[in-house]
Formats: structure tokens, C-alpha cells, sequence
């Protein structure tokens, strides 16, 4: 939980990266909205991962608290990542090249 | 003979300071002659010798600009034809990323890192002989085959299928691919080599939230490396067997993808500018708190700054294939990323700035530089941001902007903060000073011959000139502004070569350095300039950022180390608590063996598939020299 914000949102924006390159062909094709929705989905993990590192009990050491700290900061760069992300999924047609 | 000699197991705790440093240099001293300099594991001569052999790279990729600022200065010069232009270019580019850039930032970790965390060697020492006898060969195979008229002459970035077998005849592409393997292996084994330092050997009491900036951005460096690196060698090893045995990994016609390539190779090639460029971060933060005499502004925040960055650099790398035809919506991912890595980069930025304006600023030359970094760095920058939109990245794809634009971010940002770094540990490296007069001098000129030579091609670049031309007709709008950025670019060549004047005059005659001449406040100045062959007589105890501010009598050290072998102090991965103590490698003359050897594999694999078979034997030869049981405590490490 104390480390959630080091590791979930970095991994929710690698898959959503990843995700990018596969669910616009599908999109076009039969006419679906994956993009966004999976965007919308990563997002919400990514944010929930923040949290549970930044509501998780506090830390004993002056170190460990370092480490949560930088965590919750890294997160919030990916949550902000996956923000334009979503947004960008919202904005353009996926049948466009 | 002193009674102590017959003493085994001698400790540190069971001597005086004057024969302890006696002791230890007979354990860690590198022998004289030419077998000792072949076998040597010591850190800090295998850095130095990366560090010149690097800027020797440097200097011939410089002349090789310089011929290209010479062919483009009039419209339609006969001095270099299409051909040699080809690999001109193509040798610039490579030779400056793969051989200049990557390798002297790895070669100035090699040399710091184990003294900024206060250890005697690097960890795999060995492993660290090998890693530049390997980059060596690698430079060496491709410079002569450009001497020999075979230079690649494919790009840097060796599109296929340009390089394929269907468009690249000879052996040009193969030795680009294949002088990527030598570089790549060596990148590989230093930045496994740095991960270990950094985790494993750290000063007691180092603990995560303590460790020098340069460090942190060199342990980022080091993941990215072996995360991004893998890639690029799959896709030249996927090329030359697509050209040496008929594979069709990149052929559409037989079920391949030529996107392929692309995809591999910038999944490394965009993480190759933060592995470029982090370490810069790291080399400016520390000149910034020590030139400002307080510490960095934001430790939290530039440590949160480094790791982002690094993970975000591997979702940018269609940014640099965005008129490769693929889906706007995923194209718009990776602009999305593109954007989020300013924050990172902005926030490192602003924490600088705090610094400088809460401190109180020492104009030296390593400072300067630091200036010059941030003014062409955001310019940089904010170009940067204007090509991660696709509809301008349209326009200019291929064009002289992306070629300013890219040169503000990788001299701009990686450059200066090197030649800053060069100024600035010096004194620790050679144990002189260099001339602050002529380092002015080298600072303005290069300052100025550079923003002259490139923020035109920006406005060449809007007005259409391709990049990768030998030559334009006069009747194109270029040909005033080329000459002007010519010009120019001899103001640039020059402050560089009054850089290497001063550097080669100091390091011969310059005066001598005392051991912390800045007032500095990391590890690395609590030793001698130069440092003895064993770092630290005691080991070092840290109990906060500053070790040499905040103990500004004697240092904390730890001891009950060995004497009479190598050894050194294995200490926790967060915390830097003492966990044991372990032998370091001697030196040996295996690790060039298994260079040689690799070499002859290599080089041979370009021309027969049979040498993978015929030249593993003389590696598994030399392989097993290195590793053969020899009964000491060092080889048993």
C-alpha cells in the first residue's frame, strides 16, 4: 500500500501507452469507444493508487518517509499523463492517420 | 621489516594512519608497466582512460561537422560528394551518440560514483576492464572502416529499408550494426556495474534520502540503460541477420515489418537522450549547490524529478514516428507524455533557480557553464514541446529544425553540463587546477559560437532545407544564412579547441590542486586529489547530505577492514547499515582476453555466420581464464 504510488501509476500509464497502439484500430473498426474507456479505468487506478500510498499508516524513518513521499510525487506526474491521455482520447477520431 | 609484516589478517583498526596508507597502497596499487596498465580493475584509471578516449571521439566527430559546415557554406561546393557526405553524416551522428555521449557520461560515473558513495572500488571491477576494452574495439572498428572508405553511410538511426540488404550493398550497414553490439555490451556492464555500487556499497549510514544527487541520476541512468539498450541490439542483430543469412525480419514482402525497426529502435533511441541527459542533471546539481554554498533546493523534489523522467522517456518514442503513418488517437498518447515530461524537466529547472537565488552564486567556470546549460536547455526545450505536436512535427519532419532542436537539448543539455563537470572535477581527477582565465574564454566562445551556429538552422529549418543534403542550388533561400552558420561554427570549434588546450596545458603543468579545492561538500573531496589507489584509508560514515559541511572536522569513519587483501564494506539497500564485508577483484589480464576475443567473434560475425560457432571457442577459452578458481580471496569475490 505504502509504495502504491511508485508502482501503480507508472505501470496504469505503460499499459495505457501500450493499450494506445492496439485499441484505435479496434475502435475504427467496429465502431467502439475502448479507448477512452480504458483510459477512464487507468486513470481511476492510477488515482487510487496514489491515495493508498499517501492515506497508508506513516512511516517510522526518516528514510522511508523519503521514499513514500517521492512515490505520491512520481504518481501524480503519471496521473497527469494519463490525464492528457484521456483527454486526447476523447478528442480524436480513431480512424484517423 | 616492520613486526606488523608477519601479522596475517593485519585490520585498519591495528595501525597508524602513515602505515595503513602504506599498507593499503601495496594491496590496491596497480602495478607499473605495460602489463599492469593492461590488467588493471582500478576504477578510477579505467574512467580517466574512458573519459579521454571519449572526448578523442569527441574531437574527431567535431572535424567531422566542421567538414560538413564547410561543404554547406556556398550552394553546389565540390568539396565532400554524396557519397562521402553520406557517411559523414552518419558517422557524426553515430560516433557522438554511441561513442562521445552515452560513454562519457558512464565513463565520468566510473570515476565518481565509487568515491561520491565512499567505497574503495567499483563492484564488478573486472566486468568494469572489460566493459571499455569492449568500447575501444568498437570505436576502433568504426573509425577505420570509415578510414577505409566503408563507413556506414546509413544514418544514425539506419532505417530500413535503406539498410537493408535490398538498398545497402557491402559491408557499410553491417558495421554500423555491429559496432552497436560493442558499445551496447559495454554500456551494459557499466551501468549493471553502477546499479550494484549504488545499492550495495554505499558509505555506512548513506541511506537513500542521503545520496548525492549525481549519484541518484546516475543510478536512473544505469536502469534506464539496461532497460532501452536490449532493444536496440535485438533490432542491429535482427538487421545483420536479415542481411548476412537472408532473414526477413524487416522485409514486407516475405511477412516482416519494416516499422518494426523504427519501433525498436527508438523504444531505445528516445530513452538514449535521458540516458544522455540525467546525468547532466545530476553533474548540474551538484556544481549548483557547491557553487551557491548551500544545498539543492528541492532534494525531494529533483530525486521525484529523475525517477519520472526516466520512466516517462520510454512512452515518447513515437514522437519520432509521427509521419510514419500510424493512427492519430495513438500518436496522441505519446504527445500526451511528450507534455508530461516537462513537468519533471520544469521542476528541475525551477529548483535550480531557488537555489541560485537563495544562495550565494560564485561565477567560476563549472558555473558558467551550469548558466549557459539552462539558457540553451529551456530553449531547447520549449522547441521540444513544439515538435510533440504532430501537425507541426509535419511540417518540419527532416528538416534543419529538428536538427537545432535536437542540438539545444543534447549539447545544450548535456554538453555543458559535461564541460562544467570537466572544470569542476579536474582537479580531483588529475590532482591540478585548470586556468579559470582561459576556461572564461572556452566558456564565451563556445557559449556564443554556439547559439550563433545552431538557433539559425531553427529559421533554415522553417524555410524548408532538408536535413542529410550533400548540397542546394543557389537558387533556394539558404544559401546567406549557411554561410553565416559556418562562420559561426568555427567560433564554436574554437572555444572548444581552447578547451582542450587548457585541459591537456593543466593536466601537464597546471598548479596543484589541495583535496577539496571548490569547499565542496560530497565524499569524493574528502579524499586527495588525485585520490590514492584505495579511495579512503578509513572507511567513510555518513550522516546526512553534506558529509563535508556538516562534519567540518573529522569525518565519521568505519573500520575493521582487512589490509592485507582487497576488501571493502557491503552495506543495506535503504538504509546503508553494514551488512559485510566483501573481497574485491584483483587485477587480471582475462577481462582483455575476453575483450580480444569477443572482438574476433564480432567483427568476423559480419562476414560469415560460421563465426558465432568458430569464435566462441576462443571466447569460452578466455572466459574461462577469468573465471578459473585461483585460491585468493579476490578471485574468490
Amino acid at each position: 500500500m505504502r509504495y502504491g504510488g511508485l508502482s501503480v501509476p507508472p505501470l496504469a500509464w505503460a499499459v495505457g501507452t501500450q493499450l494506445g497502439q492496439i485499441t484505435p484500430y479496434i475502435d475504427c473498426r467496429q465502431q467502439m469507444v475502448w479507448t477512452p474507456a480504458f483510459c477512464s479505468a487507468l486513470l481511476l487506478i492510477s488515482v487510487a493508487g496514489t491515495a493508498a500510498s499517501r492515506l497508508a499508516p506513516t512511516p517510522v524513518g526518516p528514510t522511508e518517509r523519503f521514499v513514500v513521499d517521492a512515490a505520491v510525487l512520481i504518481a501524480s506526474a503519471f496521473v497527469f499523463a494519463l490525464v492528457l491521455q484521456g483527454a486526447a482520447s476523447m478528442l480524436l477520431d480513431p480512424c484517423q492517420h | 621489516m616492520t613486526p606488523l609484516d608477519n601479522v596475517a589478517d593485519l585490520r585498519d583498526t591495528d595501525l597508524n594512519d602513515v602505515e595503513l596508507d602504506r599498507r593499503l597502497a601495496s594491496t590496491w596499487a596497480t602495478p607499473k608497466g605495460v602489463w599492469g596498465a593492461l590488467s588493471t580493475v582500478d576504477h578510477k584509471i579505467i574512467g580517466r582512460r574512458y573519459i579521454i578516449t571519449a572526448f578523442v571521439f569527441l574531437a574527431l566527430g567535431g572535424i567531422l561537422s566542421l567538414a560538413m559546415r564547410l561543404q554547406l557554406a556556398q550552394p553546389e561546393a565540390r568539396f565532400i560528394g554524396p557519397d562521402r557526405y553520406n557517411q559523414i553524416f552518419t558517422m557524426h551522428g553515430t560516433n557522438m551518440m554511441f561513442l562521445f555521449a552515452v560513454p562519457v557520461m558512464e565513463a565520468m560515473a566510473v570515476y565518481l560514483v565509487p568515491l561520491m558513495v565512499g567505497t574503495r572500488n567499483i563492484a564488478f571491477p573486472r566486468l568494469n576492464a572489460f566493459s571499455y576494452w569492449m568500447y575501444l574495439a568498437g570505436g576502433l572498428l568504426l573509425w577505420i572502416a570509415f578510414a577505409i572508405d566503408t563507413g556506414p553511410d546509413v544514418g544514425w538511426f539506419a532505417d530500413v529499408p535503406l539498410s537493408g540488404p535490398q538498398y545497402a550493398a557491402g559491408k557499410r550497414a553491417d558495421i554500423w550494426a555491429q559496432m552497436i553490439t560493442f558499445t551496447e555490451v559495454s554500456a551494459l556492464a557499466v551501468a549493471v556495474e553502477l546499479v550494484v555500487t549504488v545499492f550495495k556499497q554505499r558509505a555506512p549510514g548513506m541511506s537513500l534520502d542521503q545520496i548525492p544527487l549525481f549519484v541518484w541520476s546516475m543510478l536512473v541512468t544505469s536502469f534506464l540503460i539496461i532497460m532501452a539498450m536490449p532493444a536496440i541490439m535485438i533490432a542491429s542483430t535482427a538487421l545483420i541477420l536479415d542481411r548476412l543469412v537472408g532473414t526477413q525480419f524487416f522485409n514486407p514482402a516475405e511477412g516482416g515489418d519494416v516499422l518494426l525497426w523504427q519501433h525498436l529502435f527508438w523504444f531505445f533511441g528516445h530513452p538514449e537522450v535521458y540516458i544522455i541527459f540525467l546525468p547532466a542533471v545530476g553533474m548540474v546539481s551538484t556544481i549548483v549547490a557547491t557553487f551557491t554554498r548551500r544545498p539543492v533546493f528541492g532534494y525531494l523534489g529533483m530525486v521525484m524529478a529523475l525517477i519520472a523522467t526516466g520512466i516517462l522517456a520510454f512512452g515518447l518514442w513515437v514522437h519520432h514516428m509521427f509521419v510514419a503513418g500510424l493512427p492519430r488517437l495513438g500518436e496522441s498518447f505519446f504527445t500526451a507524455s511528450s507534455m508530461a515530461i516537462a513537468i519533471p524537466a520544469g521542476l528541475q529547472i525551477f529548483c535550480w533557480l531557488a537555489t541560485i537565488w537563495a544562495g550565494r552564486p560564485v561565477f567560476k567556470t563549472p558555473f558558467l557553464f551550469v548558466i549557459g546549460f539552462m539558457v540553451i536547455f529551456v530553449i531547447g526545450g520549449m522547441t521540444g514541446v513544439m515538435v510533440a505536436s504532430v501537425p507541426f512535427d509535419t511540417q518540419v519532419h527532416d528538416t534543419y529544425f529538428v536538427v537545432a532542436h535536437f542540438h539545444y537539448v543534447l549539447v545544450g543539455g548535456a554538453v555543458f553540463p559535461l564541460l562544467g563537470a570537466i572544470y569542476y572535477w579536474f582537479p580531483k581527477i588529475t590532482g591540478r587546477m585548470m586556468n579559470e582565465t582561459i576556461g572564461r574564454w572556452a566558456f564565451g566562445l563556445i557559449f556564443t559560437g554556439f547559439n550563433l551556429t545552431f538557433f539559425p538552422m531553427h529559421i533554415l529549418g522553417l524555410q524548408g532545407m532538408p536535413r542529410r543534403i550533400y548540397t542546394y542550388q543557389p537558387e533556394m533561400p539558404w544559401s546567406g544564412l549557411n554561410m553565416f552558420v559556418s562562420l559561426s561554427a568555427v567560433i564554436l570549434a574554437a572555444g572548444f579547441l581552447l578547451f582542450f588546450i587548457d585541459a591537456i596545458r593543466s593536466a601537464l603543468s597546471g598548479p596543484v590542486a589541495p583535496a577539496n579545492p571548490w569547499c565542496a561538500s560530497t565524499l569524493e573531496w574528502a579524499t586527495s586529489s588525485p585520490p590514492p589507489a584505495y579511495n579512503f584509508s578509513r572507511m567513510p560514515v555518513v550522516g546526512s547530505l553534506e558529509p563535508l559541511v556538516d562534519n567540518s572536522g573529522a569525518l565519521p569513519v568505519a573500520s575493521g577492514l582487512f589490509v592485507d587483501r582487497r576488501e571493502l564494506v557491503v552495506t543495506s539497500v535503504v538504509g546503508a547499515l553494514p551488512e559485510a564485508r566483501e573481497s574485491s577483484p584483483g587485477d587480471s589480464i582475462w577481462p582483455l582476453w575476453s575483450a580480444l576475443a569477443t572482438t574476433v567473434l564480432l567483427i568476423w560475425s559480419i562476414f560469415t555466420p560460421w563465426a558465432v560457432v568458430w569464435g566462441s571457442v576462443p571466447l569460452a577459452i578466455a572466459l574461462t581464464g577469468w573465471f578459473w578458481p585461483k585460491g585468493t580471496k579476490e578471485d574468490d569475490a
